[in-house]
């Protein structure tokens, strides 16, 4: 299921960032990695499967991400102020969407709001997440089982 | 005629992209009220006079469902048109929503375009 998940994640993330934030993507073929501390964000979601979407990016793209949605120049200082909101909004879209494809739209969705995650989260997500480069930069979808 | 909206949501994000769609509009604006969820509407609601209500559904507090619903069963609020802004585009969601008496539905993402046809057909055309 996780994997079925992930792979609808990564399909659909791409084209929510060109509608959101202008912002072209494309699934990395291998491994990328961070080169400065990624924060991440959560939603938990229930209903014929129960889990947690995660996404991960560095502050340079999630500055970037909410500058685009805000319309504002990078050095906007709202663009740095709303990255991490920002980030989790582009989740809520993406997750909303995933459901309806993976389930159908007969039922309501059940979703969490956004959550910040640890650190120390990071760790088991960069061996089973799914790589996305934006731009050049990486960006890391993750699956989390909560049955 | 200018309007005052309501925008509730709990993203400062989507609050202020919103606010620069309605600019992209060029929708005649006197107020442009923000609320992160629907208790806070509420509140507003019941000392300011609003034209539209825009929100979303998934929110700490109070969410957009419950705030429709209360809206509804206050006299002094029930006429005042409320559309909802949400990443939920399932049929059912959208179907419990409009029988709930929203004036419309949008799915995130939406276009400046898609806001200023819902503006349009809740408000009644502008020029």
């Amino acid at each position: 299921m996780s994997a079925n998940l992930l792979t609808t994640a990564s399909r659909v993330l791409p084209r929510m960032l060109e509608d959101t934030a202008f912002l072209f993507s494309e699934e990395a073929s291998r491994s990328l990695e961070f080169n400065d501390t990624p924060a991440g964000v959560g939603i938990s979601y229930s209903g014929a499967e129960s889990g947690e979407l995660r996404i991960w990016a560095q502050p340079a793209l999630m500055r970037t991400l909410a500058a685009n949605m805000l319309g504002v120049d990078e050095t906007d200082p709202n663009a740095t102020a709303r990255r991490l909101d920002a980030l989790g909004e582009l989740l809520n879209i993406v997750l909303g969407h995933c459901l309806t494809e993976r389930f159908g739209d007969d039922q309501p969705l059940n979703m969490g709001l956004p959550k910040s995650l640890r650190a120390s989260d990071l760790e088991q997500d960069l061996h089973a997440g799914c790589w996305i480069s934006v731009e050049g930069e990486p960006l890391l979808l993750a699956w989390n089982d909560r049955r | 005629m200018a309007y005052t909206i309501l925008l509730v949501d709990d993203s400062d994000t989507i609050r202020e992209a919103m606010v620069r769609a309605f600019s992209m509009a060029k929708l005649p604006m006197q107020e442009i009220l923000g609320a992160s969820n629907g208790a806070e509407a509420l509140g507003i609601l019941k000392t300011r006079w609003v034209d539209m209500v825009l929100t979303d559904l998934n929110m700490p507090t109070m969410g957009g469902e419950e705030l429709v619903i209360a809206m509804k069963a206050d006299s002094e609020l029930s006429d005042i048109p409320v559309a909802v802004v949400s990443s939920d585009g399932s049929k059912a969601r959208t179907e419990r929503m409009r029988k709930l008496g929203v004036a419309g539905y949008l799915r995130k993402p939406c276009r400046p375009e898609a806001i200023r046809d819902l503006l349009h057909s809740v408000l009644g055309e502008w020029t």
